[in-house]
């Protein structure tokens, strides 16, 4: 193990496409933000080579993983993003820094979490004797 | 051995590996010099103690039921004695699953949200907020490394080298394993049990591991410099909770405990760490096993 596996074979394609979808949800759309696949699919395919069922399957795994919401409305799923973009992101945020803050390091580990007086003080110390 | 004594001296040694044993390991802050050798030593001690906890428990059932005469008393014991083990191992079972389950749920969900937020950037995702953090994703296959971008602007090219080390270090040894799994013994005996000393000092180990590997790219002035600009002091509550972890890296990385008396400590270790597992086995496990046969 001397490589280290970054985005994983699957990755990168599925982040993006994920990454398009949540784009033209947050876009504007008259139905409270709710978009059908086919929907989703015919601003999608406007700008790149897409299939519809590529769209709906991308869609159905964004749902378990909390990105965007499912709706059963008549016939077909209507799915939205789960928040706006700013709230997605501080959102991010929250848990990236509350897992730091507590320092419980079962899901994340943090590259150093909250410090004291007394430890910035060791810190600053370290650097003047290193440099001094 | 008398096969009537495999039991007490089970027991004995669970509380003694439970208890007092990561009590002492917790106060000899000399071991953080050899940090992998510490880590080895506190894993064995912990599955010493969890083995001879179960061990003790089934050979006093074998040796209450395999008696001559087993009378009404031998059996009740027996079976109060079945299940204390049956609850111990359920304990460590059922905390093993949720925090298991808790975890990778987390994970899953936080790796989604980086990965349709954050920029990818040489191999590093970097989120668009100017709070500094730094920290890992650890996964089999969706191992990230996350920065913000006020963690960015605030690192120079070789404190970002640092950090990035750092934190691929904790990836590829896969510490969060070793974490987790400390994680799970406290949860499940988060009493009478050392085993919030035992988390806490692992925890540090690990650091301590991942800083060394920075340092070995690139010197330690970067780094002590990158844990300067991204140490936080976010929330004065959070602040108060810090234990003495950065005051004790800090330490390692100055004196990393390198040269023969190092390797020396770090022999010592590894063989105590093979002596807690081997021993008991072979003079009272073994024994035990072979007379039933």
């Amino acid at each position: 193990m001397t490589e280290i596996k970054e985005p994983g074979a699957r990755g990168p394609r599925v982040g993006e496409l994920e990454r398009a979808v949540l784009e033209v949800l947050w876009s504007e759309n008259g139905a409270e933000g709710w978009w059908t696949v086919r929907e989703v699919y015919d601003v999608l395919a406007a700008e790149r080579n897409a299939a519809y069922t590529t769209v709906m399957t991308v869609l159905g795994r964004m749902v378990p993983k909390g990105l965007v919401e499912q709706e059963r409305a008549e016939k077909a799923y209507r799915y939205r993003a789960a928040g706006s973009r700013g709230e997605m992101a501080a959102d991010l945020m929250r848990q990236a820094l509350g897992s730091v803050a507590e320092d419980s390091h079962d899901a994340l580990v943090a590259f150093v979490g909250e410090a004291t007086e007394a430890e910035r003080a060791a810190l600053r110390d370290a650097l003047a004797r290193l440099e001094g | 051995m008398d096969p009537a004594l495999v039991p007490l001296v089970l027991a004995a040694l669970a509380l003694l590996l439970a208890g007092p044993v990561p009590a002492l390991l917790a106060r000899a802050t000399g071991l953080r010099r050899t940090p992998r050798a510490a880590m080895m030593l506190w894993q064995s001690v912990a599955l010493a103690a969890v083995l001879a906890a179960l061990g003790s428990g089934l050979s006093l059932v074998t040796v209450l039921v395999l008696a001559e005469e087993p009378g009404p008393s031998a059996w009740v014991l027996a079976a109060v004695s079945l299940g204390l083990t049956g609850l111990v191992g359920g304990r460590l079972l059922l905390s093993g699953h949720r925090v298991g389950v808790g975890v990778r749920s987390l994970r899953r969900r936080h790796r989604a949200l980086v990965d349709v937020l954050a920029e990818r950037r040489e191999g590093v995702s970097v989120i668009g907020h100017e709070v500094p953090v730094a920290y890992c994703l650890p996964g089999l296959l969706g191992a990230r490394v996350v920065l913000s971008e006020g963690a960015v602007a605030r690192l120079s090219p070789a404190e970002l080298e640092a950090v990035l080390t750092h934190e691929r270090a904790h990836l590829r040894a896969r510490h969060d394993l070793v974490l987790e799994a400390f994680g799970v013994l406290h949860r499940a005996f988060p009493r009478y049990v050392s085993s919030a000393a035992a988390l806490r000092e692992v925890t540090l180990l690990v650091e301590v591991l991942a800083d060394a590997a920075a340092v070995r790219r690139t010197g330690p002035a970067p780094l002590l410099r990158a844990l300067a600009a991204l140490a936080g002091s976010r929330t004065p509550e959070a602040a108060l909770g810090a234990g003495a972890g950065i005051v004790a890296r800090v330490a390692a990385i100055e004196d990393p405990g390198a040269g023969w008396s190092g390797v020396a400590r770090a022999t010592f270790l590894y063989l105590a760490s093979v002596a807690v597992l081997l021993l008991p086995t072979l003079l009272v496990v073994r024994p035990w096993v072979l007379g039933l046969a």
